[in-house]
């Protein structure tokens, strides 16, 4: 029997982790039911809900004293469909206590103070289906490329944009991923050493023209183009461009290659707390 | 997290097949203001301009403005974690909860 609970979503991720050992993808669904029988109120469904706009959810079934997941089959690919799962798992592990009755609110609660318990969720879900480590023994030293980030999205069952964001927080590289609508970057995520190289990509800032997401000349994706000083930044940079059409939307990974690789240690390492550990 | 009234447009002009360039055109607008609109978290275009962008688009102002103050204001006894709530519609709601209750009476 476990004495405490995690108390953070990462900690939970790499409990559930250890206690399951390194299959992947992870099969959420399989967690989701043997773990919570645990508890009183367990997952007791998993259902397909088909209902536009909407992703997944978690809700309380009250009469039968437990919790259902709903999610989108439709969501366009299944590694999305493995990410929301682990999303509302996680909601399910790190918030449910916090609002054992669902949330009987209004809007300010909905729309202002969900946000940080999604993104938590998002954090659980990261953790649960790429740990840190394995995506870091998966990645090594190799040149970052489509195939590689292929590769990596396959092994977790998860969508090439998850995997672009965990790589920008596991690598040891100046790199960032910048996602833009319509030639306008959306948001960004950078790695530490960019974070301490200062690189920032302001939403609403217009694609580079000399850009390879700009340029929408997918030949150049897989390993993508090599761009002076300028384009980007004040520096070169090897771009790898991922489009989809669908959304209007372009990926880019950037990968400063000449601005060098940090030392491990200079990257934050969350350490798991000892009372946060799974301990029998 | 774009507007609600951004995402109306949005949906709009992908449902009608146009690019934002074409929309933009259409509006006299620049594309980026037209992208400010649709991502942007608050964006107040000025009743002429959003006059423009409805007729573009085939609706009525009126119903383009309805849709941006199409917040969930109601206490929701059922629900519990909504993944983007800001993006689900009360239809979505209503279709969720029938789900929900035929699985809380299901054996």
């Amino acid at each position: 029997m476990m004495k405490t609970e995690p108390k953070t979503p990462r900690a939970w991720a790499n409990m559930l982790v250890t206690a399951w050992g390194p299959r992947f993808p992870v099969d959420v669904r399989q967690i989701a039911f043997e773990y919570s029988k645990r508890f009183n109120d367990p997952v007791l469904k998993i259902v397909e809900a088909d209902v536009s706009t909407f992703e997944g959810a978690l809700y309380p079934l009250r009469k039968k004293g437990g919790w259902a997941i709903l999610y989108n089959p439709s969501i366009s690919s299944p590694g999305r469909i493995n990410y929301t799962l682990g999303h509302e798992w996680g909601h399910y592990l790190c918030h449910r206590a916090a609002a054992p009755g669902g949330f009987e609110c209004g809007a300010t609660d909905v729309l202002g103070g969900n946000r940080d318990l999604e993104r938590e969720a998002d954090l659980f879900s990261s953790y649960l289906l790429m740990p840190l480590d394995d995506f870091r023994a998966q990645v090594g030293n190799q040149r970052m490329s489509l195939d590689l980030l292929r590769h990596c999205a396959d092994r977790y069952g998860v969508s090439l944009t998850a995997a672009a964001l965990k790589w920008t927080e596991s690598t040891r590289r100046c790199a960032a991923v910048v996602v833009a609508t319509n030639g306008f970057v959306n948001w960004f995520r950078r790695s530490a050493a960019a974070e301490r190289a200062g690189l920032f990509f302001p939403p609403g800032m217009e694609l580079p023209q000399a850009s390879a997401a700009a340029m929408g000349d997918v030949r150049t994706a897989a390993e993508g183009v090599d761009l002076p000083h300028g384009v980007w930044a004040n520096r070169p940079v090897r771009e790898v461009a991922i489009f989809a059409d669908k959304y209007e939307m372009t990926i880019s990974l950037l990968i400063f290659e000449d601005s060098g690789v940090m030392p491990l240690d200079w990257i934050e390492e969350e350490v798991e707390d000892t009372f946060e550990r799974f301990t029998r | 997290m774009p507007s609600l009234l951004g995402i109306k447009i949005n949906e709009l002009r992908r449902a009608r097949g146009l690019t934002l360039d074409q929309l933009a055109q259409a509006t006299e607008s620049s594309k980026s203001y037209m992208w400010e609109i649709e991502n942007k978290e608050v964006t107040r275009p000025s009743a002429e301009k959003l006059d423009k962008i409805a007729g573009a688009l085939g609706v009525t102002a009126a119903f383009l403005i309805d849709a941006s103050q199409e917040r969930p204001t109601e206490a929701v006894e059922d629900t519990a974690f909504y993944r983007k709530y800001q993006q689900a519609d009360p239809g979505v709601k209503a279709k969720l909860k029938r789900i929900l209750d035929v699985l809380d009476d299901e054996d």
